[in-house]
């Protein structure tokens, strides 16, 4: 029997026999060990994952506002950024309301009366026009602008827009490949601001910001919130400043 | 006793399990290579970090520069022509009956200003009055027509504007929930920008025209906020009016011969002096070179680490009297960046001449 021979050949172990495997308790030990490691680093990596998942979406609501802004500057319009509620899967245990937490960012061109309609690109616009150019930006999963006040006053009711079907009172286009078609959003519910090319519609005596938190971080208050990475607008400059932790 | 378990093949040959010896040195091979490896990884993300932030400051620099050259080419000055009554106690307006009323010629005249100079200069003329070592370099404060407005739409409303460093925390600036959180505010020097809205504007204000008083004088409040940061890190600013290369010429002077120190206000005081009225009286300079000196802020945590809440690099900015006398813009802009050198600060400087387009740059009246 094999078992045996190799039990039995590893009694003679200074004559370099071949045979001696490692026993049970050897084994559970290393898997000990090996695990023991494991759970003193995997904090650490988690932690840097979850930090550059963090900064990732940061980065990417850093990029989102700024395209805004350098394309009011530079096409000299008003562009209204809006932010919507995106649902994922995770919101209802991290305690998202209806809709699920603030994800999304929109941006809208407005083309006033007397300027070129850009559909038929002859005739002169009659009332105001408002363009949504490109898909909403999203944010990865795992990640959520904050609902908390504190955090993020720029979804604060002061933005909210006052007429639930705000999207109605101007006229809005949505420009695909294929051309444009009305616009039709994924929910009514919305916060939104609007950059001119040299200020905002913000008020320019209060601080607005966005702070961009892991979801778990999303409902909480600041006090309890692991990570952010915040984004405040200057009202007057619209200088884009960053904040973390 | 234990059953041993065999990894020992079925045939004859010299294969054998591992020992627990053997496995232990493979993984503290295997931990050593870890650990190499993600202190690798860590200095690239450093690098990498460094040099995003880098760019991300110097390209905060380049847009408050554009600003500032922007908002300044658009200074307005309106100034007019009136008469001048020599007999009166002020000028512009005719002294009391029985005295000569007849004027004895035309004066030129605006109630705005443009005004620069050392930003710490408390008189003659009064800028922030700050002390240098929290406002280095100069500082500009004028008048355009940039329409900011609360309460009316109107595209071209006078608004006051004006520019300066400053040192200080951004407690004022950040969100507020940063301070509850206990994180600690950051110490920099800060171009501000001074916006009066039109609403607010205060160059009409009579009772400022007796007292030492400026209608700049509320750009340190902060509730409402009157100016703003527009970018971190910046070290000088530098304003140099300047008259056109042509015009330098002919009259055989150097170009900024309109201010010699730096300093050029377009007014001098409440009253009208008795002399003839120069060509800097009530006018704008043609031409304004500004030069800003930014760092990126990697040095600027470097000088924090050293100078906690004080200002980094006094030596270097407001105690070796730098840019007091425009003829040496060079050499001391040499010494500057020199010195900047020397604490190893990484650094960009910035310069252009703005022409100022409202500027009618003319001799005087002579009157």
């Amino acid at each position: 029997m094999v078992m045996m021979k190799s039990h039995y050949s590893s009694r003679s172990f200074s004559q370099w026999k071949p045979a001696k495997g490692f026993t049970l308790i050897e084994l559970m030990a290393v898997v000990a060990v090996v695990a023991l490691l494991l759970a003193l680093v995997m904090p650490g990596l988690m932690g840097t994952l979850g930090a550059s998942k963090l900064t990732q979406a940061g980065d990417k609501m850093a990029g989102f506002l700024s395209e805004a802004q350098s394309r009011a500057y530079g096409q000299g319009r008003p562009v209204e950024v809006r932010f919507y509620r995106v649902p994922s899967v995770d919101d209802v245990m991290n305690g998202a309301p209806n809709g699920g937490f603030f994800r999304g960012g929109l941006m809208l061109e407005y083309f006033q009366p007397g300027e070129t309609d850009p559909r038929t690109g002859t005739a002169a616009l009659g009332k105001p026009l408002a363009v949504v150019r490109q898909a909403m930006v999203v944010l990865p999963e795992g990640t959520a602008v904050s609902e908390n006040p504190q955090m993020s006053t720029l979804l604060g009711d002061a933005t909210k827009p006052s007429d639930k079907k705000g999207a109605g009172l101007v006229e809005t286009v949505m420009k695909t490949t294929a051309g444009y078609s009305n616009f039709d959003p994924s929910s009514e519910e919305y916060r939104a601001f609007v950059l001119y090319p040299e200020t905002t519609s913000l008020d320019s005596e209060s601080k607005w910001h966005l702070a961009v938190v892991p979801l778990a971080d999303a409902a909480r208050p600041p006090a309890q919130v692991t990570n952010y990475y915040t984004l405040l607008i200057d009202p007057v400059t619209t200088r884009l400043s960053i904040y973390r932790p | 006793m234990p059953i041993p378990i065999s990894f020992k093949s079925h045939g004859p040959g010299p294969s054998r399990g591992f020992t627990l010896v053997e496995l232990l040195v493979s993984f503290t091979v295997l931990a050593i290579l870890l650990i190499v490896i993600s202190s690798m990884l860590e200095h690239v993300q450093r690098a990498w970090r460094q040099s995003t932030a880098k760019v991300s400051s110097f390209r905060e620099a380049r847009r408050a520069f554009d600003r500032i050259t922007h908002a300044l080419s658009q200074a307005e000055l309106n100034p007019y022509l009136c008469y001048r009554f020599d007999g009166s106690s002020n000028p512009l307006l005719p002294p009391g009956k029985g005295a000569n009323e007849a004027p004895s010629g035309y004066v030129r005249y605006s109630e705005l200003q443009f005004v620069t100079g050392l930003s710490s200069s408390g008189a003659s003329p009064k800028l922030t009055a700050l002390a240098e070592s929290l406002s280095p370099g100069h500082a500009v404060f004028f008048q355009a027509p940039l329409g900011d407005s609360k309460d009316y739409r109107l595209p071209t409303s006078l608004n006051g504007c004006g520019f300066y460093i400053k040192f200080g925390d951004d407690s004022a600036l950040r969100p507020d929930f940063l301070a509850a959180l206990g994180k600690p505010p950051s110490y920099r020097y800060r171009m501000y920008e001074y916006r009066s809205p039109t609403e607010r504007n205060r160059v009409y204000d009579p009772t400022l025209k007796t007292g030492s008083g400026t209608w700049y004088g509320d750009f340190d409040q902060n509730a409402p906020l009157r100016s703003r940061a527009i970018a971190n890190n910046i070290l000088m600013l530098v304003v140099s009016p300047q008259l056109s290369p042509s015009d330098a010429e002919a009259a055989k002077v150097a170009p900024t011969s309109i201010a010699p120190a730096y300093t050029y206000d377009s007014q001098y005081g409440s009253t009208l002096p008795s002399r003839p009225q120069l060509s800097t009286d009530y006018q704008l300079p043609p031409l304004v070179m500004i030069t800003l000196v930014a760092m990126d802020e990697g040095s600027a945590i470097n000088l924090q680490l050293d100078a906690g809440s004080n200002p980094p690099l006094q030596q270097e900015l407001s105690q070796s009297s730098l840019f007091r006398n425009a003829a040496r813009y060079a050499a001391d802009m040499e010494t500057l960046t020199g010195l900047l050198v020397d604490r190893k600060v990484n650094f960009r400087v910035f310069t252009a001449t703005v022409p100022i387009r409202s500027s009618k740059w003319g001799a005087g009246t002579g009157t």
